[in-house]
């Protein structure tokens, strides 16, 4: 199998390769789609995040809070 | 940055259209108009504010809600309910859970009945609404010359022109011009539809003291105020902005790959040669 691929070129070879590791097999697919879209969903949602943090900076009430700590002093006493 | 020029990304003149169809140019700017002679039905619109909400991608200033929320407090609630917000939600969005509890025990809640069948008061708690000022509609016309104060929760939603025309409405009080006679009890505001209303003007500089220093011009505290009640009309306004930037962005990748499998799938028919005998 190796030797067949190995005399592919790249790109073919590298489809080969994934064909052969995660789509012959339905279980294996079908795990892989679940799994890999669990990871994607993740990477994204963390991106579209921190670009939503960058557009806003300042303004989320995680940083306005962090920018009063004098008025929690005063309503201690 | 990047940051910058998506902030820089301002609603253009779709919400401008929606709000006040016939106003003319859209102005970015708190720039005052000047007072134009009007009939006694028409209202002046008011000018197009660039809020740090306004754009696409932008989300509600918090430190702008919770200084509103000062100005509500001690100027707009002694006679303006707002029924639709309870004290909970002012948690995680401009108060820490401590602060908001302490301003619900500040505050008598009747309560009841108890087991003797009788209404008692307690301290208030994070699920109660805000208190009101009135007990009823009757009390709160009586109170106000008969004029009854709305209910500020969705009033954003409930005018043309939403939180642009609100700051119009504050800050727009003036001298009548000449020719125009006000009516005993009313006040002339060139933004309110008629130009006379029956809430006096409630904002002068240094109406409120805000906490974090920050200057109380009337225009500050009006800005405020009113970012204030956008957030109590809508306050999926940050979520409903980012859940769009999620999903238009991801649509906008799958397109892609649509497009691919469309080509991919068709290649066979476009390819095809059929022959009639
Ligand atoms: C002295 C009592 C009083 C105070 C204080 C007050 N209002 Fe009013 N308000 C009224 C009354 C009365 C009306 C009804 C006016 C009318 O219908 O002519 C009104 C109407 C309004 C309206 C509706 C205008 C419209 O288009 O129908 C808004 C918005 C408003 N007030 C906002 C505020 C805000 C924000 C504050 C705090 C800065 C405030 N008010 C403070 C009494 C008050």
């Amino acid at each position: 199998m190796a030797a067949r691929e190995a005399a592919m070129s790249g790109m073919a070879a590298v489809r080969a390769t994934l064909y052969n590791v995660l789509m012959r097999r339905n279980s294996v697919y079908v795990t892989t789609c679940v799994v890999s879209s669990y990871a994607l969903t993740n990477v994204y949602l963390k991106g579209t995040d921190s670009l939503w943090k960058s557009i806003n900076k300042g303004k989320s009430w995680e940083e306005v809070q962090a920018r009063l700590p004098e008025k929690e002093e005063e309503d201690d006493d | 940055m990047a940051s910058a020029f998506w902030r820089s990304l301002t609603l253009p003149a779709v919400a401008a259209a929606a709000s006040s169809a016939a106003a003319g140019a859209t102005l970015f700017s708190l720039r005052p108009r000047p007072t134009l002679a009007f009939a006694d039905d028409e209202a002046l619109h008011p000018p197009h504010i660039n809020w740090p909400h306004s754009s696409y991608l932008a989300s509600f200033d918090a430190a702008a809600i919770r200084r509103g929320y000062e100005v509500y407090r001690n100027v707009c609630s002694s006679c303006h309910s707002m029924n639709r917000i309870a004290f909970r939600n002012l948690v995680g969005v401009a108060f820490t859970e401590e602060e908001v509890k302490e301003m619900a025990e500040d505050i008598e809640v009747e309560d009841g009945p108890n087991e003797e069948g009788l209404m008692f008061s307690r301290p208030g708690r994070l699920s109660d609404i805000l208190p009101a000022p009135y007990p009823n509609e009757e009390a709160a016309r009586y109170a106000n010359n008969g004029a009854l104060p709305p209910d500020l929760s969705l009033i954003v939603k409930a005018r043309h022109g939403a939180e642009n025309y609100l700051w119009a409405l504050l800050t727009g009080y003036r001298d009548a011009p000449q020719g125009i006679n006000v009516r005993e009890g009313l006040y002339y505001n060139p933004y309110f539809p008629g130009g006379q209303i029956a809430m006096a003007r409630a904002l002068y500089d240094g109406a409120v003291e805000y906490e974090d220093g920050t200057d109380a011009t009337t225009s500050q505290m009006a800005k405020d105020v009113s970012t204030f009640l956008a957030w109590a009309s809508e306050p999926e306004h940050d979520q409903r902005k980012k859940m769009g930037l999620e999903w238009i962005g991801a649509f906008s990748i799958l397109f892609f790959f649509m497009l691919y499998m469309k080509r991919f799938k068709w290649s066979l028919y476009k390819t095809r040669r059929l022959e009639f005998r």
